[in-house]
């Protein structure tokens, strides 16, 4: 996956500024810049456990608008249909433990419309700006409380996404520059509004989904992984028998593979079920491959099975090509070789290769 | 477990190459040739001129030796070379078990010079893992045509944009999984 980002240098005035600038462009290079375009960070503090449910309730004497609440229970359905993970669910429960506030009492700081705390595994706390609050900026608007949203209205299914993104785990998403990539995540370092692009997001960005597949892991192992992920695969790659007589049959079977990598998480290693994986064949000597067809689901998560008559010796490699659909890598399997012998009889060896007697 | 405040750093690397380049003067210029022509860099002005919200950090407390825990980031200020430190905005942060979601702000005023380094220390003394620094025009809402203007590992750092009105977003990851911060300052660049 290409990776880039965009950046504007300042024009330099005098010969001493382009030397303050140089110096200061050259601070930056030496340290690196921070990597844009990747999963979400994630905040300090764990993570819940995986499909973990936890219930959340009004905080008595701060209850939202019924808008707002409406708003509320939308975003915490919103984790669970768009999450693609394990990670946690959020349910409306009016004994639950999780409190969520509205209005004055709210802890966000001066300039926040919402805020939360968590205490991973154990709960969390959210809070949203009432209607009406004025800040040093402005007078917040929230888009539920209109027959018609005007401009500048703030989506709270959208901030109440967000804050449930917090709560699982996540950091701020860091954008490209110019923001192009700002509807990849919800979990963003500001919020935006009507009409602006990404204002009413009411499912999770790639990028948001990213983290939580590697800090929850996959609902199953034919879900796809997200766009914003660029894992490595790995395969294995076996015939059974390894020898054959002329005109004999063998089953060759891959195992396709997540990587199994420390930055991955939870997903390194994983196995890889529901893709196309493509058996290929060449002579032994040449290096043209030709291609069998697609492998046949196996009996355990990620094997693909196919079984081959053989006239003469084979060499054998399985191929997973990505798609723009996912964040996996492209693999080729070892190269397997099936030899075929001609005699009158065989033994089995070992309970599976065999020989001539 | 002291830890020295990073941006120090940069502003005395700023500082010593800046006064080299004053000391060797332009390159342009030679025998026979106008004598160089030295181009002063005019004296920095800083002008805050609204009052700068400051989000006060509290107890500090930590497992970590050396690190506090904070409720909320640091403050953190700009400064131009020989300027006062302008307190910027607060805006979305995680920090500690929680954090806050805010707008894209307007920002703390500062009038600095084009091309100025300009460098952020923070109220902490906390160790700086990334940032990041963009800009966009003062009054456009919502980060809309936003244009990077620096970023980096540790002491922050960058040149103020071209002449005009900016509002400038500073988005800081702090190291040891303390947080994250965006802080604002709209820069009247002249």
């Amino acid at each position: 996956m290409t990776r880039a980002t965009n950046r504007e240098l300042p024009r330099r005035s005098t010969r001493l500024i382009l030397t303050g600038s140089t110096a200061t462009l050259l601070i930056a290079l030496i340290g690196g810049a921070v990597s844009a375009h990747g999963p979400d960070p994630t905040t300090s503090g764990g993570s819940f456990g995986q499909n973990q449910e936890l219930g959340f309730r009004w905080r008595s004497g701060s209850e939202p608008s019924r808008p707002i609440k409406s708003a509320i229970k939308s975003a915490a359905a919103d984790v669970a249909t768009t999450r693609a993970s394990r990670a946690a669910t959020f349910t409306y429960d009016a004994g639950g433990d999780n409190l969520i506030g509205y209005g004055a009492g709210a802890t966000c700081g001066v300039n926040g419309l919402a805020c939360y705390t968590r205490s991973a595994p154990n709960g969390f706390s959210m809070w949203l700006r009432e209607q009406g609050h004025v800040f040093d900026w402005g007078t917040l608007k929230w888009c539920q409380t209109y027959a018609s949203p005007p401009r500048g209205c703030y989506d709270a299914e959208t901030i109440a996404l967000d804050e449930f993104g917090h709560v699982e785990g996540l950091d701020h998403h860091r954008n490209f520059a110019d923001g192009s990539d700002y509807d990849e995540a919800v979990v963003q370092t500001f919020s935006r509004t009507k009409p602006s692009a990404g204002w009413n997001m009411h499912t999770f960005g790639v990028c948001d989904v990213a983290t939580l597949q590697r800090q929850y892991d996959m609902a199953t192992w034919t879900a796809r992984y997200s766009t914003c992920l660029d894992l490595s695969t790995v395969f294995t790659l076996s015939a059974s028998p390894a020898t054959v007589l002329i005109g004999g049959s063998t089953t060759l079977s891959a195992t396709l593979r997540v990587t199994d990598l420390d930055s991955y998480v939870r997903l390194g290693g994983n196995p890889i079920s529901g893709r196309t994986v493509t058996l290929k064949r060449r002579t032994p000597g040449t290096s043209t491959w030709t291609t069998v067809g697609p492998m046949l689901t196996g009996s355990s998560a990620g094997t693909y099975v196919m079984t081959q008559e053989l006239s003469s010796d084979q060499e054998y490699r399985a191929t997973f090509n990505s798609t723009s659909k996912e964040g996996l890598r492209s693999s080729d399997s070892p190269v397997v070789r099936v030899s075929v012998i001609a005699c009158h009889a065989i033994g089995p060896v070992n309970g599976t290769d065999a020989v001539c007697i | 477990m002291a830890r020295r405040l990073a941006p120090r750093s940069s502003v005395t690397i700023l500082g010593i190459l800046v006064s080299l380049a004053a000391c060797t003067g332009p390159s342009t210029g030679g025998a026979g040739t106008q004598p160089p022509v030295v181009t002063l860099h005019p004296t920095p002005v800083v002008t805050p001129v609204m009052t700068p919200v400051v989000v006060p950090a509290r107890t500090p407390t930590s497992d970590v030796p050396g690190v506090p825990t904070l409720d909320v980031p640091p403050g953190a200020s700009l400064a131009a070379e020989g300027g006062d430190p302008v307190p910027g905005q607060l805006g979305s942060y995680t920090w500690a078990d929680g954090g806050s979601g805010s707008p894209w702000l307007p920002g703390a005023a500062v009038t600095v010079a084009t091309g100025e380094p300009l460098t952020i220390t923070f109220a902490a003394d906390l160790p700086v893992e990334g940032w990041t620094a963009s800009r966009v025009t003062a009054g456009v809402g919502d980060g809309i045509g936003a244009v990077a203007i620096g970023a980096g590992q540790g002491p922050i750092a960058f040149a103020a944009p071209g002449s005009g009105s900016w509002s400038v977003q500073v988005n800081v990851r702090f190291a040891d999984d303390l947080g994250s911060a965006t802080y604002y300052w709209q820069l009247s660049v002249r």
